[in-house]
């Protein structure tokens, strides 16, 4: 059967907007897009909650949606957020809501003749990949995933690449480590760097009292790819103005990470800093094997072992396509919003 | 024309995860297809979310089913997931795949498009045993297995038939079967396994054939070196496969699956099995001659290919899976049960069903009494479960308990009521603590003393009797037979049925509320009671609510009865004939509620031409499993224990109905709540057991021969 492109078609709103179909837009990420989507679209949100424009559960067949009538409505853009993220989820419940769901959002998507596709990935899909500068279109099957969470989100990733056939432009985006917002970093909970804090305060005492610079895991000028969700939010929503601007076709994937990145030495020194404890410096871990580093910093300062398991393995991330559509200064380096970051932390910290 | 949507669960990867839709013989069919990545969790997972959505599961990729030396060897977690419980058929199409690849071979290997005297190599002769067993009678010491290589690691290629392969062979299934499949793959890969395979590529090198189906083909990866230049064999369609497997540069492919079932581009022996059973109605996995009716090879063809299909017996393998599984239920498995209900031995007979007092068969009768009351002295037992009750309307699913009391209905008429209460409060604090949240009381523990007044106080837990849906149960029964009677007409105008309805006993709490549902169906409705004051009362208030039908009273029966076409008694007059059955119209419906019986075996003898129904049983939705006889035939259940379930279905733990009365906003109401969830009507009960259609129509057969007579008489 020749794969048929639905044509490409500006249905567009008598309002003159592109019309987008969201899923996920209840959770950190989608709570951000969907201010920023509306001010040029109009935008429905799939959703199990009973106030969504669209009632949908994406683990039920055809999402539970009448799929005749909202062809009806031409959709533009479908954006497919909603995702399980979670390091430690279970095989089960990872594939569940991550690959099985993105096959149902697919297949909507498909039926309803929507021209172009966005997902919203990680960079945990490409944890396999053997380069130091890991490109947007990398996946590796050929060795085990280190959890579920990344293999789901490969899997997924290679499903759309699989049917991307069916659609004029596909567009996944890997989304770097998400922290709070530039403004007042809200978050809503502890994750990815904001462990590091946590762990410290455990072992406060200890650090004041130990002898000489205090060892830490990790390599000392690894990068991690922190981006603040309001920033990828609005590469969101750049990219879905893209989608309708550009002449690129068949299947685009792009890194949603900062061009350098936080090196791990300065979040340590920062979160020291921050929590007002006194040290002798830090020195780095990086020779002893990787699972005795994170067994060690589990059983002393219960840091979740997955989390440091890619803390520790960070590669880089090509991010010049990224930047050629959004510009070279789109997503800001820590520095500049660190007041922020340590305001929503210890936010959180003071209502918990 | 009418769509059905199958789901195809893939135990393999999800890379190929797709969706499409094709046509056969006038239906639609909607395909999506789920890839699990080895999880038997995510399997049952998807079954329980999409049960209620889709018309059938097609599970491909399964851990095979092999048939080995006439016995069937059957992976543990095969055996888990077809062991699902599931309202829609779950197809793997083996059965198809044997009869069809054979079928699909011979005619090739006839036209001399295949010729096995150059070599086949089975990378897994394990997931096509038929074919390789079929090509290494045929061909002796041209077949070459690879099993050795995928499923343990060793990089051997051992050519068959060698002494000892079946001993080995048998071997490998029965430590596979310890296994999970994940680690039986080479999707396990260790160094050894890496260079194993290299190994492999140079010993297959003089084969000319690789038979082996795509999805175990692609489990290799990159590292598919035995299939340049080589013909590859396989038996399914999938295009994004197909594209993957040109990469791995085979000289050609030749596709065993058939080409006229070919529908679509992708296209698997499970899909066509679900598609085939879902064409021609068959829900049971069907037999390997049905198979061959569908596919229908020629006669010679299908004598050579049964004895590599048709297995006699059941492996020790299988049955240890068995066992493995059933132990695995009953320790991992045992579910918290959402409600309790509680049965009793329903005569002395029940009582010698236990275990080991069977011997007492032959006690002399006079010693059956004082046997019966010394065995209720014993606590009560927990005599089964029901399980994966699923809602139609949202799919939720609950299961229960069966607590059985050993006392027989004379023990618990004779003993004092408070002990009985004692036992069944037991049971309810047990039930609690098991995590139940309402108990239900069935026969005659609901009838006992204040009919579960005291016991619900004392209750941890509500308790209900479920008398409400009894009383809508036995009514929707009435309902049933007078429309298979069909010996009265509807109205069009109205809808109403164009009779005469009659409650005797109307005032009282059953009467009342058959009446006014009687009143909602029938055209013209009879209340006959002792007192006319209260039924004056009763009858203005049902003209408010059926305003439509023309409600008469009497205060004896036997005048007015000859006109009935429906009777309903609902009285409580002991050893006293509130009305003579030879006043009953020819083919009129008897409806006896009142207990004890109105009308006796006497009386049903007497009238062959009036059908006296009891009551009406009912079965649970989804596919219920009942693991105790409750003394009802096939799946139905007593309406009462329908109630408790719906009242867990729907989340409304409440003592629901309590005490003698019920009351009709409470009937009515679980009445739709009934139909909501999918509850059907099963089996009418009658004084002789259960009514069955036959009877029905000879009933109406004797009748209409009598009106007959009758006019023909005037």
């Amino acid at each position: 059967m020749p794969a048929q492109r639905p044509s490409c078609r500006r249905g567009l709103s008598p309002m003159g907007k592109i019309k987008i179909l969201l899923t996920g837009g209840t959770g950190f990420l989608g709570k951000q897009v969907l201010p920023m989507l509306r001010e040029f679209a109009d935008v429905e949100v799939i959703s199990r909650s009973e106030t969504a424009e669209v009632r949908g559960d994406l683990t039920r067949w055809n999402a539970g949606l009448n799929l005749e009538a909202l062809k009806k409505k031409k959709y533009d853009v479908f954006i497919h957020l909603a995702g399980l993220y979670d390091l430690a989820a279970s095989h089960r419940d990872a594939f569940q809501q991550n690959v099985i769901a993105t096959g149902t959002a697919l297949k909507i998507a498909r039926e309803l003749q929507i021209p172009v596709f966005m997902n919203a990935s990680s960079v945990a899909a490409a944890v396999n990949s053997p380069l130091k500068m890991v490109r947007p279109f990398d996946l590796n099957f050929s060795r085990p995933f280190p959890d579920p969470y990344s293999e789901s989100k490969a899997l997924a990733e290679q499903m759309i690449v699989n049917q991307s056939m069916h659609f004029k432009l596909c567009i996944n985006m890997r989304l770097g480590v998400l922290v709070g917002d530039t403004v007042n970093g809200k978050i809503e909970r502890i994750d990815g760097p904001y462990h590091a804090p946590q762990a410290f305060e455990r072992i406060r005492k200890f650090i004041e009292s130990f002898p000489s610079s205090f060892p830490l895991p990790g390599k000392k000028m690894n990068r991690l790819p922190l981006v603040p969700v309001d920033k990828a939010a609005e590469a969101v929503a750049g990219f879905a103005k893209w989608s309708q601007a550009t002449e690129a076709t068949g299947y685009q994937s792009f890194h949603i990470t900062p061009k350098e990145g936080l090196i791990t030495r300065d979040l340590y020194l920062k979160t020291l800093k921050q929590l007002f404890i006194p040290h002798r410096g830090i020195t780095f871990v990086s020779r002893a094997p990787k699972t005795l580093l994170t067994k060690v910093s589990k059983w002393t300062v219960k840091f979740p072992e997955e989390q440091l398991n890619y803390l520790l393995m960070f590669p880089k991330y090509d991010s010049v396509s990224t930047c050629d559509i959004l510009g070279e200064g789109w997503c800001p380096e820590f520095d500049s919003y660190e007041k922020s970051f340590w305001r929503g932390y210890n936010e959180y910290i003071s209502n918990r | 024309m009418s769509t059905f949507r199958i789901a195809e669960i893939s135990f393999g990867r999800s890379h190929w995860d797709d969706s499409f839709s094709y046509e056969y013989v006038g239906h639609r069919f909607e395909v999506q297809r789920f890839g699990v990545n080895f999880s038997v969790d995510l399997v049952k997972k998807l079954i329980q979310n999409l049960r209620m959505d889709v018309d059938a599961f097609a599970l491909s990729s399964l851990p095979p089913v092999i048939k080995l030396d006439e016995k069937t060897y059957v992976h543990r977690q095969y055996l888990e997931i077809m062991g699902m419980p599931c309202s829609v058929p779950l197809c793997d199409g083996t059965g198809l795949r044997e009869i069809s690849n054979l079928n699909s071979m011979i005619k090739l290997i006839e036209s001399g498009k295949v010729s096995p005297e150059a070599g086949v190599f089975f990378p897994a002769a394990m997931l096509s045993a038929e074919l390789e067993e079929f090509l290494r009678r045929s061909y002796p010491g041209k077949v070459f297995i690879g099993d050795a290589y995928s499923m343990l690691g060793l990089p051997l290629m051992i050519q068959a038939p060698v002494p000892g392969l079946m001993a080995f062979s048998k071997l490998a299934l029965n430590v596979a079967n310890l296994k999970d499949m994940r680690n039986n793959t080479p999707l396990a890969e260790t160094q050894i396994q890496k260079m194993g395979r290299s190994v492999l590529a140079s010993q297959v090198e003089r084969v000319q054939y690789v038979a082996s189906d795509y999805p175990f083909l692609l489990l290799f990866d990159s590292a598919v070196e035995f299939v340049r230049g080589k013909d590859l064999i396989v038996w399914s369609h999938h295009p994004a496969a197909e594209k993957e497997a040109q990469k791995y540069a085979p000289r050609s492919v030749v596709n065993l699956f058939p080409e006229e079932y070919k529908m679509s581009p992708y296209m698997n022996y499970s899909i066509l099995d679900a598609t085939l059973r879902l064409v021609h109605g068959k829900t049971a996995p069907l037999s390997v001659s049905e198979w061959e009716e569908l596919i229908n090879p020629r006669p010679e063809v299908r004598q050579m290919t049964r004895q590599y299909t048709v297995s006699h017996r059941t492996s020790t393998q299988a049955k240890i899976s068995h066992g493995i599984n059933r132990v695995k239920n009953i320790l991992l498995r045992e579910k918290e049960p959402d409600f309790a209900f509680v049965v009793h031995a329903l005569s002395h007979r029940d009582l010698l069903r236990i275990p080991g007092l069977g011997l007492l068969r032959k006690m002399p009768q006079k010693f059956n009494d004082p046997f019966d009351r010394l065995v209720s002295k014993t606590p009560a037992i927990i005599y089964g479960s029901v399980q994966h009750v699923i809602s139609k309307e949202s799919g939720r699913e609950v299961n229960g308990l069966i607590y059985g009391l050993l006392s027989t209905p004379k023990v618990l008429k004779e003993e004092d009521p408070e002990v009985t209460y004692a036992k069944i409060e037991k049971i309810c604090y047990d039930a609690a603590n098991r995590g139940a949240k309402i108990v239900g009381l069935g026969a005659y523990t609901k009838v006992v003393g204040d009919a579960g007044v005291t016991i619900n106080r004392n209750s941890p837990i509500p308790v209900t009797t479920g008398n409400s849906l009894s009383a809508s149960a036995t009514l929707w029964a009435l309902a049933e037979v007078v429309k298979k009677m069909n010996l009265v007409k509807n109205d069009p105008n109205t809808g109403l049925v164009d009779g005469m309805a009659m409650v005797i006993g109307a005032t009282g709490s059953i009467g009342k509320v058959s009446a006014k549902l009687l009143a909602l169906t029938f055209k013209k409705v009879c209340l006959v009671a002792p007192r006319q004051n209260r039924l004056d009362e009763l009858a203005a208030e049902i003209r408010q609510l059926a305003p439509r039908s023309e409600i008469l009273t009497a205060t004896d029966a036997n005048e007015i009865a000859g006109q009935a076409d429906a009777l309903v008694t609902a009285t409580s007059a002991f050893d006293q004939k509130i009305i003579d059955v030879m006043r009953l119209k020819p083919g009129c419906v008897v409806c006896d509620c009142s207990r004890p019986l109105d009308f006796d075996k006497e009386d049903a003898k007497k009238r062959p031409d009036v059908l006296i129904i009891e009551s009406g049983e009912v079965l649970l939705p989804g596919p219920a499993q009942i693991t105790c006889d409750l003394g009802l035939p096939g799946k139905a259940v007593y309406a009462c224990l329908a109630e408790t379930a719906l009242l867990a279905l729907e989340g409304q733990f409440e003592s629901f109905t309590m005490g003698r009365d019920i009351e009709w906003n409470k009937v009515k109401g679980i009445y739709k709540m009934a139909r909501k969830h999918g509850v059907e009507l099963a089996a009418i009960q009658g004084h002789m057991g259960i009514v069955s259609d036959k009877e029905i129509e000879l009933t109406r057969s004797l009748a209409l021969s009598r009106l007959r007579a009758k006019s023909g008489s005037r």
